[in-house]
C-alpha cells in the first residue's frame, strides 16, 4: 500500500504546511498522518462519505447570499485537519492577544478621550468620515472596559512561513460555531486519531466565553439572562446562531423579542417580562439600535444603547466596535501598537497601503499589479480586486478611481498563501488556505480558541480563498504540549431535553411558530394520507366495477388543500387520468399555494429552521427530509414513492416531538397547533363525504377510514363492512381512539389548561370555549345526525361539523391574541400588527 | 437681548401609539455670547424617562419614553434666554487652500473636532455637482471666510424661498437642481459646497427672531424653528451665516446645537409603535422679554 503522501506536490512558490522544504514529513503532521495511514485510503473514504451526509443532515449551512433558505449552501468541510506545532501556536496566540489588546484600547479612545485623533496618531479620515465610527456610542463605557470581548483575526500564511495578519473582525466576529462543528464531525469521523493526537480541545474556550458573559453582567438575581440576539435566517450564518444557543444554552432572539423598559432590557416570553441581563450579539451595530443609529428598524430595539450606557446590560461586542476592524486602519496597527501598549507588534500585517496617504497611493499605482484593492472603509462591501487579473482597461479604471478618491482605497500586497493538504478523490491534494483565529476576553485576562477554522480554496489553481467562489473548509489542530483536559459542554447524543431555563423564557415569537410548526406538520399529513388513498384507487384495480369514489376524493382533495384542478371539477377521473395526474402533482409538488401540500411542507420546513435552537437535531433532519425532493415534476409511479416516503417521517415527527420535547410551554404549542389542525381536517373530510350520501357508500366510507388511519381499528372493533354510524362513533366521538375529534379536543383541553397557569392568568374564555367544546361533542346525538332531509342530504351533519370547525377557528383566534401578539411585526396571520416606524418629525424653516 | 421661547409641537395620531422612544434636541446650549436662564419642558402624557445629556457636540439631548398609550401628544419648551453680540476675529484671515490643507492636521485645541465637518455625512454627500457650484466663490487666494460669504451671497441671490418645494428629506441634489427648498435645505447646500472644497462647516439648529410686516401686529407661534451654517477657520474659530437671510448670525439668532447636518440635532427623532397617519402642528414665539421670575427659575 502506497502511503498517502505519496505523489503529493508541494505547489510551487507557496509554503508547503505538510512537508518540510527537503521533502520530508514535517514533524507535528507525523503521528497524524501515521495513524491516518493505518485507516487506508478506502476506510478513510468510507468514513468520509458517512460524515458528509451528517453534515447535510444537520443542515449545517453557510448563506452566501444572505437570502432565506434557497441559497444557502451545506458546509464543505474536508477531513484533514491543519495540523500545528505547539510552538508555532504560542506565536499565533500571543500576537492575537496582543492584538485584541490594542484594538480594544484603541476603541476605548476613540470612544473616549480622543487623543490618537488631538495627537494625529492615526489620520481622522480614518474615524471621523467612517459610518462604523458611532458617534452616540461616544462615552458609552461598557462593563470592565471591554469593548471587545470576542475578536478575530484571519491569517494567512506568506511564502516565508510567517502567519501575517489580513483582517481584523471585532464587530460581530462569526465562525466559533463552524470551527465547533467542523471539530465535532471530525473527531467523530476518526475518534482514535483524535484521542491519541493529543488536541488541545475547544471545550474550555467556550466555557470562557460563557463565563465572560456572566462575569460582564450586571448584578441578577439568580443565574443571569444570557441570549444571543440574530437578525434570523436573512443572516448568512443563522446556522451558527442556532446552534451556539443550544450549545451554551443562551435563548436564541430577534430585535423584536426584546423590549427596553425603564433603561433596562427585557425579553417577551409567554409569562411576561424577563429581564436580561447580557446580549451576545450578531447583527450589525447600525442594525441594533433604531432610536440612535438610521440602520434596519425591523431587526433592532429602541433605547438599547441607553440601557447599556446606563450599565443595565452588558453587549458585547459593544455597540460601536466595528469602527476597530476598519481595513484603513491596518497600516497604522504598528504605530497603535506601540502609541497604546507601548510593545512592538508580535504578528505583523500583510504588507497594506492607505491611499488617502499620498505617497502610499504613488507607490500602490506605480506598481498595482502587486496588490489586491479594497475599500479603506468598512461603508460599502465590495469585493476585492485583484490588480493582476484585470485587462488594462479595467486596471486603468481602476487607477482613475484611485486617483479620484484616494481615501477610499486600501491595498493590500498579494501574496501566496500556503498549501493545506486536503482529501480530493481519494488522495491529498495540496489547496491554499486561510486561517480564521479567535480570542476571548477573560476575567483576568484573555483565552484563544486552540484551532479555528481554516477555509481552502476551491481548486489547486485558485489562489483566492472564499465560500462564495466554492471552496471548503477544514479543521485546525493544535498539538497539546503536555496533557489534553478532556471537557466537554456538548449535551451528550441524544439528550435533546431543554434546560428549563430556556423553557421558562419562551418568547412570544418562539411561542408562535412552533404552534404554526404543529399545524403545518399535521396538514401535511392529512394531505398525504389523503392522496395516498387517491393514489392507490388510481392504480391499483381493486374493484371490478372500478372506483365510483374516486371523483368524491379528488374533489375532497381540492375543498382541503384549497387548490382547483385546471379545468374545474374532475367527473371521470380514470377517462381523465391526464388531468388527474396533473391535479395531484400540482398539490404534491408545487408550485406552493396556501392551502396545498407543497406549501404546508415547505412552511413546515421554514419555520423549523427559525426555531432550530428549540428542536432537536433528529427532529430537524426529518423536517429537512420532508422537503428534499420537493418542487421537481414527478410521473405517476415516483408520485407514489414519494408519498409514501413523505408519511414516515411525517409521523416520525410527531413522535420525536412528543418523546424528545420537555412537555414544556414551547411543546404545548406544537402539540396545541397540531391537535387543532387535525380536528379541521378531521372535520372537513367527514364534511366532504358524508354530508351527501351516494347510493355507493360503502367505498367512500372505506376510503374516509384510510384517511384517518382508522381501517384496522374499524374492522377489529366492528368485523362488518364500513356504515355511517359506527365511522362516525369512531372518527368523532370515542375518546379512547387517538385519530377521533373527542381525543383531540381533550388534549387541546387539557393543554389550555395547563398555560392559563401562567401568572396573571385567571379563568380565562379560551377555558370556557375548549371545555364546552369537548362536551359538545361528548353529547352530541350522533344517530340524528345522519337523518338525511328532503333533499337527500345530512344537513344535521353539516351544521354539526361546521360548528366544531367554527369553534376551533375561534378558539385559534384566542390563544393568538393572548399568548401571540405581542410580537410587533406581521406574523402568519393575515392581520398584521403594525411594526415600528419611525416618529413623524419637524422640518425646519 | 433677552428672549422668552415657546415652541410647541402637537401630534394627533388615527390610530393610538403603544410605545414611543423619542432624542429631542430642543434645550439651547450655553455658549459664551448665548445664557439659557431657564428652560422648561413639558411633555403629555407624562414619560416614563426623560433624562438629559451632553451628545457628541455637546448640545443637550433630551431622552424621552412615553410607555402610555396615547393618540395625541405634545411637547413644549419654554425658554428664557439672553444673546450677546458675538466676538469673532477677523485679522489675518488665512485664503481656504491654506485651510484646506491645514485642517486635516491641526494639532491645536479645536482642530480635531473642526476636522471631522470636513466629510460627508448621511444627509450631505459630497457631489461633483456641489464642487460645481462652489467653484465661482472659490477664486484662488481667496481668504476662507470670504469665500463662504460669497457663497451665502449667491444662494440667497439664486434660490427662492418655497416652502413647498421640499420637505424633510429632500436631497442636496434636488434642490441644488430647482433652485427651491427652505432654510433647512439651503443650510445643506451650503455646508455641502464648502465640505466640497476641503472646508470644515457644520449644520446650526436653531431660531431666528422674525418682524412682522410695518404696521402689522405680531402673529402668535407664527415663527419657526430655523437653520444656518457654521464654517471654521483655524485663526478665526466658527463664524456662522444664514443664507436663507445672506446675514452674518447676530443677536436675533438662538441657538440650540449643531452637527454634522440635520440628523446630528434634529427638534425631535424617534420611533413609535402603532400611530398610522398622523398630524403635526408646531407653534414657536420668539418675543424680546425680561428675565424670568423667580418661581419659573426655581423650576428649572
Amino acid at each position: 500500500m502506497a502511503p498517502l503522501t505519496y505523489g503529493y506536490q508541494p505547489i510551487p512558490g507557496a509554503y508547503t504546511e505538510m512537508l518540510a522544504p527537503q521533502g520530508g514529513i514535517r514533524p507535528h503532521w507525523q503521528p497524524m498522518l501515521q495513524q491516518l495511514e493505518s485507516h487506508g485510503a478506502d476506510d478513510i473514504e468510507g468514513r468520509w462519505k458517512r460524515a458528509r451526509q451528517t453534515i447535510r443532515d444537520n443542515g449545517v449551512t453557510f448563506n452566501v447570499y444572505s437570502e432565506a433558505s434557497s441559497h444557502a449552501r451545506p458546509w464543505e468541510l474536508d477531513p484533514i485537519p491543519l495540523m500545528l506545532s505547539p510552538d508555532e501556536w504560542d506565536f499565533i496566540r500571543d500576537g492575537l492577544i496582543q492584538r485584541m489588546e490594542v484594538l480594544n484600547r484603541l476603541l476605548a479612545d476613540l470612544y473616549g478621550p480622543q487623543t490618537l485623533l488631538e495627537e494625529n496618531i492615526i489620520p481622522r479620515e480614518l474615524v471621523f468620515a467612517n459610518r462604523a465610527f458611532l458617534r452616540p456610542c461616544h462615552g458609552v463605557e461598557p462593563p470592565q472596559g471591554q469593548h471587545l470581548v470576542l475578536h478575530a483575526v484571519d491569517l494567512a500564511r506568506a511564502p516565508d512561513g510567517q502567519w501575517r495578519v489580513v483582517k481584523d473582525r471585532t464587530q460581530m466576529p462569526a465562525g466559533t460555531g463552524y470551527a465547533l462543528e467542523n471539530r465535532i464531525v471530525v473527531s467523530r469521523t476518526f475518534p482514535t486519531l483524535y484521542r491519541d493526537c493529543g488536541v488541545e480541545r475547544l471545550a474550555p474556550f467556550f466555557a470562557a466565553l460563557r463565563d465572560q458573559f456572566r462575569h460582564l453582567a450586571p448584578p441578577a438575581e439568580g443565574a443571569p439572562l444570557i441570549v444571543i440576539l440574530t437578525p434570523g435566517p436573512s443572516s448568512g450564518s443563522y446556522f451558527e446562531h442556532a446552534y451556539l444557543a443550544r450549545y451554551l444554552g443562551f435563548p436564541l432572539v430577534q430585535g423584536s423579542d426584546l423590549t427596553v423598559r425603564d433603561n433596562l432590557v427585557y425579553l417577551k416570553t409567554l409569562s411576561g417580562l424577563r429581564r436580561v441581563h447580557a446580549i451576545w450579539r450578531r447583527q450589525a451595530d447600525v442594525d441594533c439600535d433604531p432610536l440612535e443609529f438610521r440602520g434596519n428598524e425591523a431587526l433592532g430595539v429602541p433605547g438599547l444603547l441607553k440601557a447599556a450606557a446606563a450599565g443595565n446590560v452588558a453587549i458585547a461586542n459593544a455597540l460601536g466596535s466595528g469602527a476597530a476592524e476598519t481595513p484603513a486602519l491596518l497600516p497604522f496597527f504598528p504605530q497603535l501598537c506601540r502609541h497604546l501598549l507601548g510593545e512592538e507588534p508580535l504578528m505583523q500585517t500583510l504588507p497594506t497601503r492607505w491611499c488617502g496617504d499620498e505617497p502610499a497611493m504613488e507607490e500602490v499605482l506605480a506598481d498595482l499589479d502587486r496588490w489586491v484593492v479594497k475599500r479603506a472603509l468598512a461603508d460599502t462591501s465590495s469585493p476585492p480586486v485583484f490588480a493582476a487579473d484585470l485587462t488594462p482597461a479595467q486596471r486603468e479604471r481602476l487607477a482613475e478611481a484611485i486617483r479620484d478618491e484616494p481615501g477610499r482605497y486600501i491595498a493590500q500586497e498579494r501574496t501566496l498563501l500556503s498549501a493545506a493538504p486536503c482529501w480530493i478523490d481519494g488522495r491529498l491534494q495540496p489547496r491554499h488556505a486561510m486561517m480564521r483565529a479567535f480570542v476571548v476576553s477573560t476575567r483576568d485576562g484573555w483565552q484563544v480558541l486552540p484551532g479555528g477554522v481554516v477555509r481552502t480554496a476551491a481548486s489547486e489553481h485558485s489562489t483566492v480563498v472564499s465560500l462564495k467562489s466554492g471552496g471548503g473548509t477544514k479543521d485546525a489542530w493544535v498539538l497539546a504540549r503536555g496533557q489534553v483536559t478532556k471537557f466537554s459542554l456538548l449535551p451528550r447524543e441524544g439528550t435533546t431535553a431543554l434546560p428549563v431555563r430556556m423553557e421558562e423564557n419562551l418568547s412570544s415569537r418562539v411561542a408562535d411558530n412552533l404552534y404554526w410548526l404543529g399545524r403545518y406538520i399535521q396538514r401535511a399529513e392529512y394531505q398525504t394520507r389523503l392522496l395516498r388513498t387517491i393514489m392507490r384507487r388510481l392504480t391499483e384495480e381493486t374493484e371490478p366495477d372500478g372506483t365510483p369514489e374516486l371523483a368524491e376524493l379528488l374533489r375532497t382533495l381540492s375543498a382541503i388543500s384549497d387548490q382547483l384542478p385546471d379545468g374545474g371539477g374532475i367527473h371521470a377521473p380514470i377517462e381523465d387520468m391526464d388531468r388527474t395526474t396533473r391535479f395531484i402533482t400540482a398539490v404534491v409538488a408545487g408550485p406552493p399555494q396556501p392551502g396545498n401540500l407543497c406549501h404546508a411542507l415547505g412552511q413546515a420546513r421554514r419555520i423549523g429552521y427559525l426555531v432550530r435552537d428549540r428542536i432537536s437535531q433528529d427532529t430537524w433532519r426529518i423536517l429537512d427530509q420532508l422537503h428534499a425532493g420537493m418542487g421537481s415534476p414527478l410521473h405517476h409511479g415516483e408520485l407514489i414513492a414519494l408519498l409514501d416516503r413523505l408519511l414516515l417521517p411525517l409521523a416520525a415527527f410527531s413522535g420525536m416531538a412528543f418523546e424528545s420535547m420537555t412537555h414544556g410551554f414551547g411543546w404545548r404549542f406544537m402539540d396545541l397547533g397540531f391537535r387543532m389542525e387535525r380536528t379541521v381536517m378531521s372535520a372537513q373530510i367527514l364534511r366532504e363525504l358524508l354530508v351527501r350520501p351516494a347510493s355507493y357508500e360503502t367505498p367512500v366510507l372505506d376510503a374516509v377510514l384510510e384517511v384517518a388511519s382508522s381501517s384496522i381499528t374499524y374492522r377489529t372493533r366492528y368485523q362488518s363492512q364500513a356504515a355511517p354510524l359506527p365511522l362516525l362513533e369512531l372518527l368523532v366521538a370515542d375518546a379512547s381512539n387517538p385519530r377521533s375529534i373527542l381525543f383531540q379536543l381533550d388534549l387541546v383541553n387539557a393543554h389550555i389548561r395547563e398555560l392559563s397557569s401562567l401568572p396573571r392568568l385567571g379563568q380565562l374564555p379560551e377555558q370556557i370555549l375548549a371545555t364546552e367544546l369537548v362536551r359538545f361533542v361528548e353529547r352530541h346525538d350522533l344517530r340524528r345526525t345522519l337523518e338525511t332531509g328532503a333533499d337527500g342530504e345530512r344537513t344535521r351533519l353539516a351544521v354539526f361539523l361546521q360548528e366544531i370547525i367554527g369553534k376551533v377557528r375561534e378558539l385559534s383566534t384566542i390563544i393568538t391574541e393572548r399568548y401571540l401578539t405581542h410580537i410587533q411585526h406581521a406574523s402568519h396571520f393575515a392581520a398584521s400588527v403594525a411594526g415600528p416606524g419611525p416618529a413623524p418629525t419637524e422640518h425646519p424653516r | 437681548m433677552i428672549y422668552r421661547l415657546r415652541h410647541k409641537t402637537s401630534f394627533a395620531y388615527a390610530q393610538p401609539v403603544a410605545l414611543v422612544y423619542n432624542l429631542l434636541h430642543l434645550k439651547p446650549r450655553q455658549l459664551p455670547w448665548q445664557t439659557v436662564h431657564a428652560s422648561r419642558l413639558e411633555i403629555l402624557p407624562r414619560p416614563a424617562i426623560l433624562a438629559d445629556r451632553t451628545d457628541y457636540y455637546g448640545n443637550i439631548e433630551t431622552y424621552c419614553m412615553v410607555e402610555e398609550p396615547h393618540s395625541a401628544m405634545t411637547v413644549e419648551i419654554d425658554s428664557h434666554i439672553e444673546v450677546r453680540e458675538r466676538t469673532i476675529g477677523n485679522a489675518a484671515a488665512p485664503s481656504w487652500e491654506a485651510v484646506r490643507n491645514r485642517v486635516a492636521g491641526d494639532l491645536r485645541p479645536g482642530g480635531a473636532d473642526a476636522s471631522q465637518y470636513c466629510f460627508p455625512s448621511a444627509a450631505i454627500p459630497i457631489t461633483d455637482a456641489c464642487r460645481a457650484y462652489a467653484t465661482p466663490s472659490c477664486a484662488p487666494g481667496r481668504g476662507a471666510h470670504d469665500v463662504a460669504v460669497d457663497l451665502m451671497r449667491r444662494i440667497h441671490a439664486e434660490f427662492t424661498f418655497d416652502p413647498t418645494a421640499t420637505h424633510v428629506a429632500t436631497p442636496v441634489e434636488e434642490v441644488l437642481e430647482q433652485r427651491r427648498g427652505v432654510c433647512q435645505d439651503f443650510a445643506h447646500l451650503m455646508i455641502a459646497c464648502l465640505r466640497s472644497v476641503g472646508l470644515p462647516a457644520r449644520y446650526n439648529s436653531g431660531y431666528i427672531q422674525t418682524l412682522p410686516p410695518p404696521g402689522q401686529p405680531r402673529l402668535a407661534g407664527a415663527d419657526a424653528s430655523h437653520a444656518w451654517v457654521g464654517v471654521y477657520c483655524p485663526a478665526n474659530g466658527w463664524l456662522d451665516l444664514d443664507p436663507t437671510n445672506n446675514r452674518v448670525a447676530d443677536t436675533q439668532f438662538i441657538t440650540i446645537g449643531w452637527g454634522r447636518d440635520y440628523h446630528d440635532v434634529s427638534p425631535m427623532q424617534g420611533i413609535l409603535y402603532g400611530g398610522g397617519t398622523h398630524h403635526i402642528l408646531v407653534e414657536v414665539d420668539m418675543v424680546p422679554g425680561t428675565l424670568p421670575d423667580a418661581t419659573i427659575m426655581q423650576q428649572q
